[in-house]
């Protein structure tokens, strides 16, 4: 009889390790798309082309960690979102240029005269862990962008890279991994949006170039009469 | 299964700096702490603590915490939010921010710290199949400890009014003798209940309303 209930303990043992090995090798994928606020803060007087290229806006970063099923985050609408919240809370006005005009000649110079600059940010690097890879309840998602900032003609103002984090506790009872990766997403990038809109003003080359230009007018201390 | 519970000890703690109220206009916003500064209380506690503050005796106006956040955006994500009250003066003379308030009618923010966290356990317990039941023996015991601190900040002064702290020590027992009968010390829910409890009338018994 003892045989007999430890074979059967065995048999459930066995399809209990089948089903943990068959959830743990699941591949498990997230889509971002929340909405972001604009900012509250006081727009800078500067007329913005921003362009959004095709690998931001489709960006989909896809992971196999080790200890950890397989990961997809698709962060391209958020992306968009984000940043179109974003600039234009931050700037008088905003123009998105398409990315067409890019490397043309003909149309680059009629949309940008009128601006100050254009804007190209760049999704360059995502990062993130699990609990069975961090041991504890957390996850968390780390991500790099670059913004590229250029005078209307193309010279390069900044190359700025700036980084936005985010952690989400799973919980006692667990909400789910996908929404707790959302979670944790949507905190990076609005970490990423808030550390852009609190410093942007600040950076040296921005501050320079675009908010204290040089008076044409000005030669050291020296006034030169306008004509 | 039996579900029956297990002793607790639970102490709360007021610190009062200032005078409270609240007018019936008025509402307060509840947030988890920043997690650059502290130990942000979970998800789900804040939850339990916007339910039981808006509901029952002397309940208050909540308002949600997402949507204040998204107002203010971003002075009030994880790197920009005040490390403590001295950065309140700041946040309210940005641009925009005391207007905010003001149309929302938000008389206090809470700010809530704390976890739940094992401390210590022990025993064996065993189950297995003889069919048609499941048998188990042994016993296994753990010892929670919920301990939460709520930070009031009065947004129409700009100070802190004080703190209230709550912790709460449960022990958890399941002996099993053929069927686990689990006797479980829910710490948390007791925490939040007494929290919660303690924040109305620490808001709504005060002498001044403005």
């Amino acid at each position: 009889m003892a045989i007999r209930i430890l074979r059967h303990i065995n048999h459930k043992l066995i399809t209990l390790c089948t089903i943990s090995l068959l959830l743990f090798g699941c591949a498990k994928s997230v889509e971002v798309l929340t909405q972001f606020p604009e900012p509250l803060i006081e727009p800078l007087p500067l007329v913005i082309g921003i362009r959004y290229p095709i690998e931001l806006t489709d960006f989909v970063h896809n992971e196999d960690p080790e200890l950890a099923p397989e990961w997809t985050i698709k962060l391209g609408q958020a992306n968009l979102r984000m940043f179109r919240a974003l600039f234009k809370g931050m700037f008088i006005q905003t123009i998105e240029i398409d990315n067409a005009t890019k490397d043309s000649e003909e149309a680059e110079p009629q949309t940008t005269t009128s601006l100050d600059a254009i804007i190209e940010p760049s999704l360059e690097e995502v990062e993130f862990s699990v609990p069975e890879q961090s041991g504890n309840q957390q996850f968390t998602v780390w991500l790099r962008y670059n913004i590229l900032i250029t005078t209307p003609e193309g010279k390069l103002i900044t190359n700025w890279r700036i980084t936005g984090y985010g952690q989400q506790d799973e919980g006692p009872m667990g909400m789910g991994d996908e929404t707790a990766m959302r979670k944790a997403a949507v905190t990076a990038l609005r970490d990423a949006a808030a550390n852009i809109a609190t410093t942007f003003s600040s950076v040296p080359n921005i501050k320079r170039t675009l908010l204290n230009p040089p008076n044409p007018f000005m030669k050291g201390t020296e006034i030169i009469a306008a004509p | 299964m039996l579900l029956t519970s297990a002793c607790m000890t639970t102490n709360i703690e007021e610190v009062k700096d200032g005078s409270t109220g609240i007018l019936p206009e008025e509402s307060i916003v509840i947030l988890a702490s920043n997690y650059h500064t502290g130990n942000p209380a979970e998800e789900d506690f804040v939850e339990c603590v916007v339910d039981k503050v808006q509901s029952g005796r002397n309940k208050l106006n909540v308002h949600s915490a997402d949507e204040f956040r998204d107002a203010l955006f971003p002075w009030l994500e994880p790197r920009t939010t005040p490390q403590g009250i001295d950065g309140l003066p700041e946040l309210l003379k940005r641009p925009g921010v005391s207007d905010r308030i003001e149309e929302r009618a938000i008389r206090y923010i809470i700010w809530v710290a704390g976890d739940t966290e094992r401390t210590s356990g022990g025993g064996s317990l065993s189950c297995g199949t003889a069919p048609p039941a499941i048998v188990c023996f042994g016993l296994t015991w753990w010892e929670n400890l919920s301990a939460y601190e709520a930070a009031v900040w009065d947004m129409s002064e700009g100070i802190s009014t004080g703190t209230i702290s709550t912790s709460v020590n449960g022990t958890s027992v399941i002996p099993a003798l053929i069927l686990p009968v689990p006797f479980i010390a829910r710490t948390q829910a007791t925490a939040c209940k007494g929290l919660s409890k303690q924040l109305k009338t620490f808001i709504s018994s005060g002498t001044s309303l403005r």
